[in-house]
């Protein structure tokens, strides 16, 4: 079984902390780290490389200070390091401008909007997760009781009894 | 409630432990081992058999990467050009070694390749989604009594990893039921009768044909001698597994009985009507005529199994990209087993062994009965291509060297109980992928899945033994 | 040779043939009338000096200018040469004028030269008048299009009131009853030997940054084995190390106790500044949106800088602001033109940094008082104003903005003009490469 990340990266704290209490279950399994800029968010994940250990998924916010969450993603989606890390874009205000971008350099996965739902972002890392654990090659088994199980199940259409 | 940090140290730990002891075990002179005449080689295999047992065990690594350290450290230590520096072959005490060439053809060995035509009839079947457009178009027969449907999901999915995966097919079943388990009223039971029919079906269906699971697999090349062929396998194998389907559909319906009255499924059917499609469904039947029929024409099951692939590879039905998605790791996984057998069987170690071991005294239908027992218990908790590869080539053995286990039919016997029990290990979400992608629905809770799969194996078991006794009788396997 | 010349030339030669007679010089002084409208006219008047306004009745029989006529431009010429002689326009003067005239009694009309002399110069006399009146038409649609902006401003600030107000007592029943929780919880429900950690808690929120929480629960981990979910939820505890240490001796019991403490703290914590946050909002909206009609009062101009940012916040947020408040500048004002005015520029900063491209973009304000005047200074490092727009960028029209985010809160740089023009406050720009300076000088009282 290998150290999967979830990274969390919103500049508000009382919104972080509201982010990583929905996300709770998770940490049963996998390690969540709490960012609150983009910069140390990248420090996190050097570290957690280092280590020879996964990012799995990254959540971030929009709006930051120094460095936005879209050109964390954009730098992100460039390091071939995490070339199959998960990105969840959480926006209170996206224009036109931003989304374009967003899709076409950051290579976003999912768009969340602010205020979320708990039951919406719980289901939309659990959908990362599993295509991020699938996708690497990694063994689900430990994983299950995270995971989205419809896509897990039309992943595995070819999978093997081992 | 488990938590990262014990998971974490528990790998470390596992890994050491799996280390150590078979380092122990290599360094200790031959003489503490209680085996006369117990050569140096000899006792690498030990500490092989100890290293493989702990490491498909523990699962410190992947199950594959186990077979592929084991096959290296054989080549290594054991093989005729292994390193130089560990082999005194001048020593009478030293022991025969192993050719390099038999254990690198271990990768390569029929049943391996017999497998690998299964993998590319299951992978060409979902790529032109034959499987799903089969259950869309059969299961609306069943009609809309939910036991009925139950039935018919459970018989579908044992049908289909005869000659899929057991993990394909419930994966895909599973996808295919959920919807409709969605529209159940909240208290209905027979819900988790759905979700748990489907693996144990296809766990069970995976006895039906030597294709159907790789353990299968491991028992064909301990029976190589027996000329088990693809028709007389499922002779024996489609019958228990339909005696086992209704078993376990009785108790499906006496556990968790339907609260509703009809169940409406309704599955699009859109059987593809290309030339590829065509071409995939008529090589599928072809293929599975040419098994049957191998009496007829003289090719083996596995010289047929080269069939598909070579239609589908030339005809580009399966691609670079599709070759990638083929479940190498199954293969390895297999290959490891058959050179641990090899090591075992050509080094005289096994037989070295179990002849120290008094089995003698006791009566052959009890070491039959125990050694059954021990493949289901096992299976239970382990990966079951794993306890495959580490009680088979034990099982083989005890058959062949003790006299009197030739009453009960001997290590052809000894080797189809044992497949068979495995292949039942079922009570849990770890004891087999399956039962895992059930857990994953959420929808069962384990006390549930272990209520059943524990009968299921205990009735299974003893059908096993029953059928064993049977076809000894008649002698069917001689 | 030109149209014009040529038309001056033939206007020369009418002038010396026509209208040399010193007889037929009329003098009007400004406001007089030279015509009325529907009534009769036999003269053709030419303008020798100044100006005259030319108005039609509209249905209502009000009075609405058409055009201007002003030297060497003919007037009456619809009704000199037509049938009816009756004129269709009012004219008035709005200067002291000198025109000619020739009458259609005269000789000279009669004579065959008269038209083949007019024609060209009526043509264009009809040509000049059809561009003024479209030029006119012009200037009124655009007119009546900024009329419209304003209204959908005026209208979009009434709503955000409304909406402001709707707001205002379900935000307030959420902020007091965040506060009526927590009393309640703090003082029923947490044990004795919590309430210190609850308080803290409550009252400071996660004293500790996301880094110093992951390098605590780092050293819980690595210290006490603890797993990385507990070790982290410790961390987040406002608790010292020792403490801690005397935690997680306790047993797995205690530290569920605290733990639950401290999360259910942090939780209220968290509620009560969201309640706060939405309530100055909403404040802030309001006031924005108040009528502007409504008694002066005391300001503080600090305040009304506070909460522009506060509406701000989205903007501002990837700018650094650095604020050098020295003095509080109490003055008698309505606060909503103050912290409109901050809006305006403050926007204005930080949408011309984005348009540059800033990297770091910065800004600073400062307040500090003079001798009679608060003063206030808000500077960015953005590509700065060029000379030639410098002086335009206070007029209602203008703009640079090509793209992005707006919510239009105000009308621009024009409204900040004016507003401060209404405070008799001067304001000033300082602008090159790199930094540009808004001063906004405000008298005392």
């Amino acid at each position: 079984m290998e150290n999967l990340t979830i990274i969390l990266v919103e500049d508000q704290r009382e919104v972080l902390q509201a982010i990583a209490k929905d996300l709770e279950k998770f940490e049963e399994l996998i390690r969540i780290e709490e960012c609150e800029s983009a910069a140390e968010a990248e420090s996190v994940m050097k570290q957690i490389i280092d280590r020879g250990d996964y990012v799995a998924v990254i959540v971030s916010d929009h709006v930051m200070p120094n460095k936005n969450g879209v050109d964390f993603l954009i730098e992100v989606n460039t390091n071939p390091t995490f070339k199959r890390t998960r990105k969840i874009l959480l926006t209170a205000l996206a224009t036109h401008q931003d989304t374009i971008q967003a899709i076409n350099k950051a290579n976003i996965d999912l768009y969340l909007e602010k205020p979320w739902k708990k039951e919406e972002l719980v289901l939309a890392v659990s959908t990362m997760l599993t295509h991020f654990i699938l996708d690497s090659g990694l063994a689900y088994t430990p994983y299950v009781s995270l995971l989205n199980s419809e896509i897990l199940f039309t992943k595995l259409r070819n999978a093997s009894d081992v | 409630m488990r938590t990262l940090r014990s998971l974490q140290s528990a790998k470390r730990l596992k890994l050491i432990i799996a280390l150590v002891i078979p380092s122990i075990i290599l360094i200790l002179p031959t003489s503490v081992f209680p085996f006369d005449g117990l050569t140096i080689i000899q006792q690498r295999v030990i500490a092989l058999f100890f290293l493989a047992a702990l490491f498909w065990v523990l699962e410190p690594i992947p199950i594959f990467a186990t077979s592929v350290l084991l096959i290296t450290l054989e080549l290594i230590l054991l093989s005729d050009s292994g390193l130089s520096l560990l082999q005194h072959p001048a020593d009478a005490s030293f022991g025969n070694m192993l050719s390099y060439k038999e254990i690198m053809a271990t990768f390569a060995s029929p049943v391996i390749l017999l497998f690998l035509g299964g993998f590319f009839l299951a992978e060409a079947a979902s790529k032109y989604r034959l499987d799903q457009n089969i259950a869309g178009l059969l299961l609306p027969k069943f009609g809309k009594n939910p036991k009925i449907v139950l039935l018919g999901l459970m018989s579908l999915s044992a049908v289909f990893s005869m000659f899929m995966s057991n993990t394909a097919t419930t994966a895909m079943m599973l996808a295919i039921i959920i919807p409709l388990l969605k529209t159940f009223p909240a208290e209905d039971k027979s819900k988790i009768a759905f979700i748990l029919g489907i693996p144990f079906a296809a766990n069970l269906g995976g006895l039906g044909t030597p294709i159907g699971t790789p353990p299968n697999a491991i028992a064909l090349k301990f029976l190589s001698d027996a000329h088990l062929t693809f028709g007389k396998w499922m002779a024996f194998g489609v019958p228990i597994v339909l005696v086992m389907l209704v078993l376990c559909w009785l108790l499906m319906i006496a556990f968790f009985p339907a609260s509703s009255k009809e169940v409406n499924l309704s599955i699009k059917v859109d059987f593809l009507k290309t030339p590829k499609a065509k071409l995939v469904y008529l090589t599928f039947i072809i293929t599975i005529l040419l098994w049957l029929l191998d009496f007829a024409h003289g090719m083996n099951s596995y010289v047929v199994a080269m069939i598909p692939v070579c239609v589908f590879i030339t005809t580009g039905v399966i691609n670079k990209e599709d070759l990638k998605g083929i479940s190498w790791d199954v293969l390895w996984l297999v290959s490891g087993g058959i050179a641990l057998g090899l090591a075992l069987e050509k080094t005289g170690l096994a037989t070295l062994v179990i002849q120290s071991i008094p089995f003698d005294q006791f009566h052959p239908y009890a070491v039959f009965t125990f050694c059954s027992l021990i493949g289901l218990i096992m299976a239970n908790f382990m990966s079951h291509t794993a306890t495959a590869n580490l009680l088979l080539p034990l099982m083989a053995t005890i058959g062949t060297s003790i006299a009197n286990m030739q009453q009960v039919g001997g290590s052809v016997y000894m080797v189809v109980a044992t497949t068979f029990c495995i292949s039942l290990g079922m009570s849990l979400p770890i004891s087999s992928p399956p039962n895992a992608l059930a857990n994953a629905t959420g929808l069962v809770q384990t006390k549930d899945m272990a209520k059943v799969g524990v009968l299921v194996g205990i009735i299974g078991w003893l059908l096993v033994l029953g059928m064993m006794i049977i076809l000894y009788l008649i002698d069917f396997l001689s | 040779m030109s149209n014009a010349f040529q038309t001056a030339r033939k206007l020369a030669e009418l002038k010396t043939r026509y209208f040399s007679n010193e007889k037929r010089i009329l003098v009007l002084k400004q406001g007089d009338f030279l015509l009325k409208g529907e009534e009769h006219n036999d003269k053709l008047f030419l303008i020798l000096d100044g100006t005259l306004s030319c108005y039609l009745k509209n249905e209502e029989g009000k009075n609405y200018e058409v055009m201007k006529s002003t030297r060497n431009m003919f007037l009456g010429v619809y009704s000199f040469f037509s049938y009816e002689q009756k004129s269709y326009l009012t004219v008035i003067a709005d200067t002291n004028v000198r025109l000619s005239y020739i009458e259609r009694s005269d000789p000279v009309v009669e004579n065959d030269m008269f038209a083949t002399d007019f024609l060209p110069v009526i043509v264009n006399e009809i040509y000049l008048r059809q561009t003024l009146t479209q030029q006119m038409s012009r200037e009124k649609q655009a007119a009546i299009q900024k009329l419209y902006e304003s209204e959908k401003m005026i209208l979009l600030g009434q709503l955000a009131a409304g909406l402001a107000h709707e707001l205002n007592n379900a935000i307030g029943i959420l902020e007091r009853n965040t506060s009526w929780l927590m009393e309640r919880i703090s003082n029923n429900w947490i044990p004795e030997s919590l309430q210190s950690i609850f308080n803290t808690t409550i009252v400071g929120g996660l004293s500790f940054n996301s880094q110093q929480i992951r390098e605590r629960a780092h050293w819980l981990e690595e210290k006490y084995k603890l797993s990385p979910k507990l070790s982290k939820q410790l961390a987040k505890t406002n608790l010292t190390e020792k403490e801690l240490k005397i935690v997680i001796q306790g047993g797995a019991k205690t530290y569920e106790l605290i733990n639950d403490t401290t999360e259910l703290a942090g939780v209220l914590h968290d509620m009560q500044i969201a309640a706060q946050q939405a309530t100055h909002v909403v404040k802030s909206v309001k006031d924005l949106g108040a009528n502007r009609k409504v008694e002066k009062a005391e300001v503080l101009l600090v305040d009304t800088i506070q909460r522009a940012l506060v509406l701000l916040k989205s903007v501002t947020k990837s700018v650094s602001l650095n604020l050098d408040i020295r003095t509080q500048g109490k003055i008698l004002a309505t606060s909503g033109d103050w912290v409109q005015v901050w809006i305006n520029l403050i926007k204005n900063a930080c949408e011309s940094m984005l348009q540059a491209n800033q990297v770091y973009p910065k800004i600073n304000i400062s307040l500090f008082e003079t001798d009679n005047h608060y003063q206030v200074e808000i500077t960015d490092n953005g590509t700065g104003i060029s000379t030639e727009i410098r002086d335009k960028i206070f007029q209602p029209s203008f703009t640079t903005k090509v793209s992005g985010l707006s919510f239009g809160l105000g009308l621009g740089l024009s409204i900040v003009k004016r507003i401060v023009d209404s405070y008799n406050g001067g304001i000033q720009v300082n602008s090159k490469q790199g930094e540009t300076t808004f001063i906004i000088t405000i008298p005392k009282n």
